[in-house]
C-alpha cells in the first residue's frame, strides 16, 4: 500500500455512464504486486465540497508497466468529477488496498458471477487465473439492461466463455445472473470454484446456491468507507464467529482492509 | 522560554512535550498501525488513539457514514477492542515511535473513566484524552437523560474529571462536544475539575436522509459531522473557549491546510489535530507541520506560543 501520484493514460466511455481509465503509478522501489479483488482509492480534486476518496476495484494492472485500469460507473459527484479527466492529468491514488481473491490451490472449473459495476474485478480474476493456467473459466454477467452490460468482450477476450442475463431481457437471458448460475452450477458437479462480485441480494443468493452445490464460494463486497486502511471502522460487516454459533453472535469486520474478499460462507446477509 | 535553533516547532500542552503542534484526531488514525505504511509516526506530534473502552464494543450497524457537501456524517458507535487488548496488542506497535502517544478513552459511567485512567496510569503512553463527547453511543452521561452526553452537563464534567484526576498522574486533556450553549463554560469546569488541556470540537450532531425510501442514511438515524463544514464554528468555539480558560487548547473541526491550522492557532489552540483530512490525504499532518514551520520562518517567528492567541 503506498500513496502515489499516477499519471492518467487514457479515460475513456465505454457505455454512456460508464468509463474505463488507464493510469500509470511509478512507485520510487519496486511496485507492490497487485492482486485481482484489490482496490485503489482515488482522491478527487476540482470540485468544491466534495471529500472524501474514491474507492475503485481494480479492472486490470502489469506490473512490468506499473499500469493500473478501472471501470467505473458514474453514481455522484465524485465519480463525475473523475469522468472529466483527461490523459495526462495526475491522480492521487493509495494502492492496493484490500486483500485479493484467493485462486483456487488445484486445476479445476472457475465460475465468475459479476453483478453491475461488480463485474469490473471479475474481469482481472479471470485475466489472472488464465495466466495462472486455469483452462476452464466460465464468466456470467448480470446486469439491470443491455446499456449496463459491461466487461461482456474483455472476458471474452480473456479467454472466458460468457453468458449474459439482464432484467428486463435486453440482453442474454432474461432473469438473475444466478439463475443463470444455478443452472450451471447444476450441470457442472462439485469439482468447481466460484467468485462473485456485484450487489449484496445477487450474492447472498450465489452464496445459498453453491452451499447447496457444496463448492465454495468467495465473494467481493462494497460498503461506504472512508479511510481504506482500516483506521475509521466505517464499512464493516457482519460476519460469524470462527466458533460458528447463531447469527446473533457475530463480528463486525472491515470490508477495505480485512476484505473486500470474504469466504461466502463467513457473511451474514441482512 | 530557551528554544534551541531548529527545534521551533516543539509545543508542551499540559505537559506533554510535542515535536511539532500536530496531532492526529480521535477516531480517524485507528491505533496507528493502520497508517503506518502510508505515514511516517515519527513526524507527527501526537497520535490520539481511537477511542478505548473497557470492554471490546461492536460498534453501530451500518450504514455508519455518509458524505455529505465539505464533510461527513458519521455513527461508528466506539467499535473498540478493549482496554485489555489495546494494552496486549495495540500499545506495543505505538510505542516503537518517535511521537506522543495519547489514549482516548471513554465509558458509559464515571467509575469506567475511572477505571480507564487507573489501568493506563504506569503504562508507557503519554496521556490520556477524555471522550466525554461522543454523540454516537447511547445511555452515556450519568444524567439518566437518554442519549445526553457526559459534556453537555458542567457539574456532570466536573465529576467526571475530578475523580479520574485522583487516579493518574498522567496528563489529562478533556475533549467537549460542540453541541452545547456554552461551550467556555463546560471547559472552564473540566480546567477547575483537574484537566491539563481542553480538545475542541468534536463533532456535531448532524443527519442526512435518503428520500428515495424515506429513511436517514445512516443506520443509527443520526452522527456526527465533522469536515471542512464545520471549520468556521468550530473556529469560533476555540477562540471562545481560549479567552476563557488558562489550560492550552487543542483545537480541530475541518482542518484541510496549513492556513487552517494557523487560523486555529491564532485563535488560541496551542497544537491542532487533523481528523477528515486525513482520509482525505493521509500525509496532511506532515505537510502541516511543515507549512507551519515554514509561515514561522517567513515571519519570524520563534515559538508556536508566539501566535497562539495572537489575534489582533
Amino acid at each position: 500500500m503506498k500513496q502515489i501520484k499516477a499519471k492518467i493514460i487514457s479515460n475513456s466511455r465505454i457505455k454512456p455512464s460508464y468509463f474505463k481509465m488507464v493510469m500509470r503509478a511509478r512507485t520510487a522501489g519496486p511496485g507492490e504486486p497487485v492482486r485481482a479483488g484489490q482496490f485503489i482509492n482515488v482522491r478527487v480534486t476540482g470540485r468544491a465540497g466534495v471529500l472524501l476518496r474514491k474507492p475503485l476495484s481494480i479492472y486490470s494492472a502489469c506490473g512490468k508497466e506499473h499500469s493500473i485500469e478501472v471501470l467505473y460507473k458514474v453514481v455522484g459527484r465524485g465519480t463525475e468529477v473523475l469522468s472529466r479527466k483527461a490523459g495526462g492529468d495526475e491522480l492521487d491514488i493509495i494502492a492496493p488496498l484490500g486483500n485479493g481473491y484467493e485462486l483456487p490451490k488445484k486445476p479445476q472449473p472457475v465460475i465468475l458471477i459479476g453483478g453491475g459495476t461488480g463485474t469490473a474485478s471479475i474481469h482481472f480474476l479471470a485475466e489472472t487465473l488464465i495466466e495462472a493456467g486455469f483452462s476452464d473459466v466460465k464468466a456470467l454477467i448480470g446486469a439491470r439492461d443491455r446499456e449496463n452490460v459491461i466487461c461482456e468482450k474483455d472476458l471474452n477476450k480473456a479467454g472466458c466463455e460468457v453468458q449474459v442475463a439482464t432484467d428486463d431481457g435486453s440482453k442474454g437471458i432474461r432473469g438473475y445472473v444466478s439463475c443463470l448460475f444455478e443452472s450451471l452450477a447444476a450441470s457442472a458437479g462439485p469439482s468447481m470454484a466460484v467468485y462473485a462480485c456485484g450487489p449484496r441480494p445477487m450474492l447472498r443468493e450465489v452464496v445459498r446456491i453453491s452451499r447447496k452445490f457444496k463448492v465454495p464460494c468467495q465473494v467481493s463486497l462494497e460498503e461506504y468507507m472512508a479511510c481504506g486502511v482500516g483506521a475509521c471502522m466505517s464499512c464493516v460487516v457482519k460476519t460469524r464467529k470462527p466458533s460458528g454459533g447463531s447469527s446473533k453472535q457475530f463480528v463486525y469486520k472491515r470490508v477495505c482492509s480485512e476484505g473486500p474478499v470474504f469466504d461466502g460462507s463467513e457473511i451474514i446477509w441482512e | 522560554m530557551g528554544v534551541k535553533k531548529g527545534n521551533e516547532l516543539t509545543v508542551n500542552i499540559g505537559g506533554i512535550k510535542m515535536k511539532n503542534p500536530v496531532m492526529t484526531a480521535s477516531g480517524t488514525f485507528g491505533y496507528g498501525e493502520e497508517y503506518s505504511r502510508l505515514v511516517d509516526l515519527n513526524k507527527i506530534g501526537a497520535v490520539v488513539t481511537k477511542t478505548i473502552t473497557l470492554q471490546p464494543r461492536q460498534g453501530n450497524p451500518v450504514p455508519r457514514l455518509v458524505e455529505t457537501p465539505s464533510g461527513i456524517i458519521n455513527s461508528i458507535g466506539l467499535q473498540n477492542v478493549g482496554i485489555k487488548m489495546f494494552l496486549k496488542e495495540k500499545l506495543p506497535f505505538l510505542i516503537k515511535f518517535k511521537t506522543r502517544i495519547i489514549v482516548s478513552v471513554a465509558g458509559d459511567k464515571i467509575e469506567d473513566y475511572v477505571r480507564l485512567a487507573g489501568m493506563l496510569d504506569g503504562e508507557k503512553v503519554d496521556g490520556i484524552e477524555l471522550n466525554i463527547s461522543c454523540p454516537n453511543v447511547k445511555g452515556a452521561g450519568n444524567s439518566g437523560k437518554r442519549n445526553k452526553l457526559f459534556a453537555q452537563d458542567k457539574d456532570i464534567t466536573h465529576e467526571l474529571v475530578s475523580r479520574v484526576r485522583k487516579e493518574t498522574g498522567l496528563p489529562l486533556i478533556v475533549k467537549l462536544t460542540p453541541n452545547v450553549t456554552d461551550i467556555a463554560a463546560i471547559a472552564l469546569e473540566a480546567e477547575a475539575a483537574g484537566a491539563d488541556a481542553i480538545a475542541l470540537v468534536n463533532t456535531f450532531q448532524a443527519m442526512a436522509i435518503d428520500v428515495d425510501n424515506r429513511k436517514p442514511v445512516i443506520a443509527a438515524g443520526s452522527g456526527g459531522l465533522s469536515g471542512p463544514a464545520i471549520k468556521p464554528i468550530a473556529l469560533r468555539m476555540v477562540w471562545e473557549t481560549a479567552r476563557a480558560i488558562s489550560i492550552p487548547v487543542i483545537g480541530m473541526g475541518g482542518i484541510m491546510s496549513t492556513g487552517d491550522a494557523l487560523e486555529f492557532i491564532i485563535a488560541g489552540a496551542s497544537a491542532v489535530s487533523i481528523g477528515t483530512g486525513i482520509f482525505v490525504n493521509p500525509q496532511l499532518p506532515l505537510e502541516i507541520a511543515r507549512g507551519i514551520r515554514d509561515y514561522m520562518t517567513k515571519n519570524r517567528i520563534k515559538t508556536v506560543n508566539e501566535i497562539t492567541g495572537a489575534r489582533s
